[in-house]
């Protein structure tokens, strides 16, 4: 549900852009999440509709390129995808593994006109 | 068409509200917790068996998140905590902005110790910086011992876990290595207190802990 919130604050950055830019319309916004975001893209798209409706972005496709979680053997050092978490590492049988991912959301562009 | 590169953080506004917050604390020499959980892991009554322990020790301040209703606060101050109710009214988790609106209403110099109780939610507060000195993640032996793996976030962004109701162990199917080896994956070396606050077990461990980050703050050395 917090990405509501997370589509409001969005929305600002780009009303923010469009008053300094000069802009009418945006097509597209690009999202780039980290693994460890907390960000469901389905409902980031959801909220996005519903908060820009009426604003220069009601039009704007969402692209959301979601980082993978990636898990790291602490033992041998190999690494598998982590999405719900091996029990143990594929590789040696280690369960010491370690889950990576950054935190961070970011509009990395805009393409308007 | 044109392309414009942004590299913005959609939490900007609460990123930067969280840094001002933590100066103001550091000014203050104010220790802030930020407490993380599901619903009905126990916060509450944790933060009541806290009070009973170190109330007389530091003054304590309590800033309590929830949907609706002020029955927490009410809990605390009947506990002795000075108590500051939030209510989000549908939001799911607390932000920098709600935490300097009411820091804002009272001298944070005034107090030692303040003690976050962010939404009961493992999801949406784990991503808001409060301004938090530490944070700490509590579960309970009635939820699943898969948690860890499933909220890594919540996990990943803490620096203390606590697992609390060990007094319900010997009637649950709960696996506590197996809960263990999950926090150790999210987050490599995090300690885990084992609490109960119905028998009062690993209480003082707790307190211990909190006073720890109290002194830390003051710029104390810790209890020999």
């Amino acid at each position: 549900m917090h990405e509501l919130s997370l589509a409001e604050n969005i929305l600002e950055i780009v009303e923010a852009e469009r008053a300094g830019r000069r802009f009418s319309r945006v097509h597209v916004i690009r999202l780039r999440a980290g693994a460890l975001s907390g960000i469901d893209p389905e409902a980031l798209r959801l909220a996005m509709e519903s908060v820009c409706e009426g604003t220069c972005a009601a039009e704007a496709a969402v692209e959301i390129d979601a980082e993978p979680r990636i898990v790291t053997c602490r033992r041998c050092g190999a690494t598998m995808p982590g999405d719900v978490g091996p029990a143990a590492c594929a590789s040696c049988g280690s369960i010491d593994l370690e889950l990576a991912g950054s935190s961070g959301l970011d509009i990395v562009s805009l393409e308007v006109d | 068409m044109a392309k414009l590169p942004l590299g913005r953080n959609v939490r900007g506004r609460n990123d930067e509200t969280a840094a001002e917050n933590r100066r103001r604390f550091a000014e203050a020499r104010l220790c802030a917790v930020n407490l993380l959980s599901s619903p009905g892991s126990g916060k509450t009554s944790l933060l009541e068996r806290t009070a009973e322990r170190m109330k007389d020790r530091w003054r304590i301040l309590v800033i309590d998140g929830d949907v609706e209703t002020e029955r927490d606060a009410q809990r605390l101050r009947a506990a002795g905590l000075e108590a500051i109710q939030i209510q989000t009214h549908g939001a799911c988790h607390l932000n920098a902005m709600m935490i300097a609106e009411q820091v804002a209403t009272v001298d944070p110099a005034a107090f030692d110790l303040l003690l976050i109780e962010n939404i009961g939610n493992l999801v949406c507060p784990s991503n808001y910086d409060l301004g938090e000195s530490s944070r700490v993640v509590v579960a309970s032996t009635t939820e699943g011992d898969d948690k860890p793996i499933k909220y890594p976030e919540a996990y990943h962004t803490a620096d203390l876990c606590v697992l609390n109701k060990v007094d319900l162990l010997p009637y649950l199917p709960f696996d506590v290595a197996a809960f263990e080896a999950g926090v150790r994956r999210v987050k490599a070396d995090m300690p885990v207190l084992h609490t109960s606050c119905t028998t009062g077990a690993g209480l003082e461990a707790w307190c211990a802990w909190l006073d720890g980050q109290v002194r830390a703050t003051r710029g104390e050395p810790g209890k020999s």
